[in-house]
């Protein structure tokens, strides 16, 4: 293994600048570009402890004061030496000090390698790994505390315990058949069929989770809808934060759904912006008004966006058949214009109105305040990975199989290979047992050797 | 003083079950071979059970019987009682038993090695094996001076080699049963670069039939009509002993428990690594200290012995120990031993400096089979014996390796776990490592392996074809079950209701469908199958079983295509692994030092990650790519 170094902290300029190094010249390497103020060597103090002193360029200069550590292997992140330079987040400041790492034998860390490495030296599973990237593309604070539950082992734990009790019943049978001559307790088909039971309950548990646990990824979506030029884009954008959707004046524009996360207090929310609903003018139109019904049917709760400036129109009654019986909230826009109809008209057809003004800003916390309510707390931790979800769907289809097998009367050595099956999918969650298709996922993620 | 003793193709060192398997088939395949034994009236013992088969064990005989090895056939002729074990956990655990007459079978094997031709059995201890300049084997010198020129020589030392056996605190240095250990060959093999371990095993003490009170214990007795492990071979094995169960109790196991202190197994004198799976007495009363009883079997030791073999009491204690213990047992209260348990203690190699054909990597032309590759079981120094045998013949003609794979069954599991995985203990066969076992039978081993043995020339045509008139009458059967259509009627419903099991509506239905009910098997079916041609009962079970398991089986054919393309991604011979920083080290280390030949085998080697796997396919692309391959 060589040793990698990057700037582990975010965008620079910043307050702080964070250098990391991994490898085992990570040692070395920090001796020479960090003078402590004893100027005894770093990796002769205590390890896992900040010290303060000189962060030096290639030539020999000081760049800057900071703070340094060296974690020896294998109690560091990735199990190997690694050194991290906490100092000031100017660009000149970061880049002198990697400059000089590289100069003395690092090279640029890939994306992930830092995890990567933890992975491969058996520092973190795979569940732990994933939930590594989940943390850093967290942008609420649930996300964030749902990784790092994630991270100590909220899932990993609980489904290795399930893996060896299920490993433990193929175990019991083997020894039976294995071991004629002892008298081990007999293989109980009754009891095999309660574990299974108990095993598929809790498997279905945690796939359902994972349905709750993408909406946490991905955002509790909500479609907004209404009439063409009703202010849905300007919505949309004023919500979105940015020009996404194209919006002029002309009836009709949109006729895509776009979809934009949006991070609100209590999580986030997948808007669903739809093509205006009315008859369509053209083919495009067409499939832009079938598309706002498909995100209707998708979404769990809808915004039905009505022009304040021109008198009602149109019946609010013909709300697409999807969106019937989930919440559903009467947004009055354009609300810097004279109004043109009096919202409380509307208070009794709707779980709520707003009436407000995408293009000041006025009326929208509200909004938002009302859709942070919409999203279900998470409480306890939920599977959010697809490729997990999908290891953990096929475990509960063999555990299922051999449930159904078992109980027509086939034979344990039939169908314990489901449940072997069901193990091995298991594995591949944790990251024990790995087949071809987790190996290729593995490269794939982490960029190996590119 | 050395003398110049004569030239062979092939020289076998031993003629326990590896020996003899690897004798008779270099043999049979025209080799001239030269067998070695230390003393020839004990050719083919049975040092510990006099037993052949068993889990996993039965299913290894028979696939070694497919193969065209003499276990099968001389485990029939010679058995007293036969037993198919596991009956009714499902075909995959069924696994065949014999009690065998120890004296018989021993005379069956020497008489087997005598009258092959191309064959001389001899006796004679290996003291060296001789390399040419090239450093390939050349010839191997016996303690005597005679020097055999050979090509080949495969070692099937058993527990002979550096045997020493204990008894509490008399240890002595010999081999099992009294006979001599060979202690010259050792030096041999570690200057050939070979790392020499100790393991040991033990047996229980036989005690005399007349002095057990027989009453008072519940007898066992062999199968009806038994089959036996040899695919049509005409011999089917005859019942004509019992054997009979009895229990440890408390006052056995305090006898045991004040006696720890004089057990070499506990006192640190035995260096060698015993067996987790068969564990003596005083292992067993000492890890399941919260276990009331331990089940015992007593075996007769042939049909006119008045041995009998006291199954599950293994053990190293002191004689007096023995008779103590032995004598709080029910039915055994006056019993007196004939031939005390022991401990054996013994030099074997690291099966990791071994390919699949069970050549020595590093020394052209040595093989090596049974408990010398660490394996323990008679059964599996066969299989093994078998293939080294093959092999060496292979090798010496300049042919095309024979090798099995994990998905050929038993015996290419065994190998492939020996000499990929390693092992820290005596290495038994259990049905739990195979993953195939579903395809991997004991009842369809001739449909798996006659072709390969025929192949060998081990295998007559005529047997082979029997194999193939199996297959082909299964295949018949099945599509006629598929044609054969059950109507609605009265008569057929009421027969489905006398099985409890749903009637048929408006449709009829085909009798394949009907078989797949669990209420209902083929037997039975033949009620309202009225058309049913004579098909032979072993037909009939490859029906049964096709039918009932089909899901079963289909996955894990699938399973097995999945298997072979990782096993068909092939490994450059000279790669160097020590240079893939990618890998961890230990990885590399190992890598390096076994050779895996696939992909597969990489993947299976302990101390190999699958994220080690997944960086040696990025290395192997990139090579690809860079056209370093």
């Amino acid at each position: 293994m060589d040793t990698i170094a990057a700037c582990s902290g975010g965008a620079l300029p910043a307050a702080i600048g964070i250098v990391r190094l991994s490898g085992p010249d990570a040692g070395p390497i920090i001796e020479k570009i960090f003078s402590s103020k004893d100027e005894n060597p770093i990796t002769k103090k205590k390890t896992y402890h900040l010290y303060y002193g000189k962060l030096l360029s290639q030539s020999g200069k000081t760049l800057d004061l900071c703070l340094a550590a060296f974690y020896r292997a294998p109690h560091s992140y990735t199990g190997e030496d690694m050194a991290e330079i906490f100092c000031h987040g100017s660009p000149a400041v970061v880049e002198g000090a990697l400059r000089h790492a590289y100069a003395l034998g690092a090279r640029p860390a890939g994306p992930g390698e830092f995890t990567r490495r933890a992975f491969l030296n058996g520092k973190l599973g795979l569940v732990e790994a994933e939930a590594v990237a989940d943390m850093l593309d967290a942008q609420t604070e649930q996300e964030a505390l749902n990784a790092a539950a994630q991270l100590d082992g909220a899932i990993g734990t609980p489904l290795r315990a399930l893996r060896g009790e299920l490993t433990g019943l193929c175990a019991h049978f083997y020894a039976v058949c294995d071991y004629p001559d002892e008298d081990i307790d007999p293989f109980e088909y009754s009891r095999a069929s309660e574990t299974l039971l108990r095993a598929g309950q809790q498997l279905r548990a945690l796939c359902a989770g994972f349905e709750r646990g993408s909406l946490l990824k991905s955002g509790f979506p909500v479609a907004v809808v209404g009439l063409p030029n009703a202010g849905k884009s300007s919505l949309f954008n004023a919500l979105a934060g940015s020009d996404r959707a194209i919006v002029t004046s002309e009836a009709g524009t949109t006729r895509d759904v776009l979809e934009q996360p949006v991070a609100l207090a209590g999580g986030r929310v997948l808007l669903l912006d739809t093509a205006g609903i009315r008859t369509p003018e053209g083919e495009a139109e067409r499939i832009g008004v079938e598309r706002a019904l498909q995100a209707a049917q998708r979404a769990r709760a809808a915004l039905w966006v009505f022009d304040g400036s021109q008198p009602l129109s149109g019946d609010p009654e013909a709300l697409p058949e999807a969106l019937r019986g989930k919440p559903c909230a009467a947004v009055v826009s354009k609300n810097d214009l004279p109004p043109a109809f009096d919202p409380s008209e509307l208070e009794d057809r709707f779980d709520a109105v707003f009436s407000l003004s995408s293009k000041t800003g006025e009326g929208l916390d509200a909004l938002c305040s009302w859709l942070s309510g919409l999203i279900p707390p998470a409480g306890e931790v939920l599977v959010t990975s697809p490729r997990q979800a999908a290891l953990l769907r096929r475990a509960l289809d063999s555990v299922d199989a051999a449930l159904a097998s078992a109980q027509a009367g086939m034979t344990a050595d039939a169908f314990l290979l489901d449940v072997e099956q069901a193990v091995r999918f298991l594995g591949e969650v944790t990251g024990e047992d790995v087949s071809q298709d987790v190996v290729k996922d593995i490269f794939s993620r982490f960029c190996v050797g590119k | 003083m050395n003398y110049s003793a004569g030239t062979y193709d092939i020289a076998v060192v031993g003629a326990g079950h590896a020996g003899i398997e690897a004798a008779l088939a270099a043999a049979r395949m025209g080799s001239r071979v030269l067998c070695l034994c230390t003393c020839l009236d004990a050719v083919g013992n049975m040092p510990c059970n006099p037993s052949i088969g068993g889990t996993a064990k039965g299913q290894l005989v028979r696939e070694i019987d497919a193969l065209g090895g003499e276990m099968g056939r001389a485990a029939d002729r010679t058995a007293i009682q036969f037993r198919m074990l596991n009956r009714g956990k499902g075909p995959a655990v069924f696994s065949p038993r014999a009690q065998n007459d120890r004296a018989a079978y021993r005379s069956v094997m020497k008489s087997a090695l005598e009258n092959c031709p191309n064959l001389l059995l001899r006796q004679g201890e290996a003291a060296e094996v001789l390399l040419d300049d090239a450093g390939a084997v050349c010839a191997v010198r016996l303690t005597s001076g005679a020097v055999f020129s050979a090509k080949a020589v495969v070692l099937c030392t058993g527990t002979f080699l550096g045997g020493r056996i204990f008894m509490g605190d008399v240890v002595r240095d010999m081999g099992p049963d009294g006979l001599m250990a060979a202690n010259e060959l050792t030096g041999s093999l570690r200057a050939l670069g070979l790392s020499i371990r100790r393991f040991k095993t033990g047996t229980p003490p036989r005690i005399a039939a007349g002095s057990v009170d027989l009453s008072a214990l519940e007898p066992q007795d062999g199968d009806e009509n038994p089959q036996g492990f040899s695919f049509y071979s005409g011999v089917r094995p005859r019942n004509s002993v019992r054997c009979y169960m009895t229990y440890t109790n408390e006052r056995t196991h305090e006898i045991i428990r004040g006696a720890l202190d004089r057990s070499p197994l506990f006192t640190g004198v035995i260096d060698g690594v015993g067996p987790r799976y068969c564990p003596s007495i005083e292992d067993k009363v000492v890890r399941f200290a919260d276990k009331e009883r331990h089940q015992l079997f007593l075996e007769p030791c042939g049909e006119h012995s008045g041995e009998l073999y006291l199954q599950g009491l293994s053990t190293s204690l002191p004689e007096d120990v023995q008779v103590a213990m032995v004598r709080t047992i029910r039915g055994l209260e006056h019993a007196e031993i004939m031939r005390p348990g022991y401990a054996i203690e013994y030099d074997c190699i690291d099966p990791l400096c071994l390919d699949a054909r069970l050549a020595v990597k590093a020394v052209p032309g040595l093989f090596a089979a049974g408990q010398l590759c660490g394996s323990s079981g008679y059964e599996e120094a066969a299989a093994q014996g078998l293939i080294a045998g093959i092999n060496a013949h292979l090798f010496v003609r300049g042919e095309l390796p024979f090798t099995l794979t994990r998905m050929d069954g038993y015996i290419g599991t065994l190998i492939d776990d020996l000499v990929t995985k390693g092992t820290n203990e005596p290495y038994r066969m259990m049905t739990s490592r195979s993953e195939y076992r579903l395809i991997c039978r004991q009842d369809n081993a001739d449909l798996r392996l006659m072709e390969k043995g025929l192949a060998l020339g081990l295998v007559s045509p005529e047997r082979a074809e029997k194999a193939q008139q199996k297959a082909r009458l299964t295949e018949l059967e099945l599509k006629r079950l598929q044609k054969t259509i059950a109507p609605p009627s009265q008569a057929v419903n009421d027969f489905l209701a006398s099985h409890k099991t749903s009637p048929l509506a408006l449709r009829g239905a085909s009798l394949l469908e009907l078989l797949r009910r669990p209420e209902l098997s083929y037997d039975a079916l033949a009620a309202i199958d009225p058309g049913r041609p004579d098909i032979p009962s072993d037909v009939a079970e490859q029906v049964e079983i096709a039918v009932k398991y089909e899901g079963y089986i289909r996955r894990q054919e699938r399973d097995i295509a999945d298997m072979q393309r990782m096993e068909s991604r092939t490994l450059p011979e000279g790669i160097d692994y020590l240079s893939m920083t990618l890998l961890r080290t230990e990885a590399r280390q190992k890598l390096d030092r076994i050779r895996p030949r696939t992909l597969g085998q990489a993947g299976r080697i302990s101390g190999v990650s699958p994220a080690d796997v997944a960086a040696l396919m990025v290395i192997l692309s990139q090579m690809e790519e860079k056209h370093e391959l």
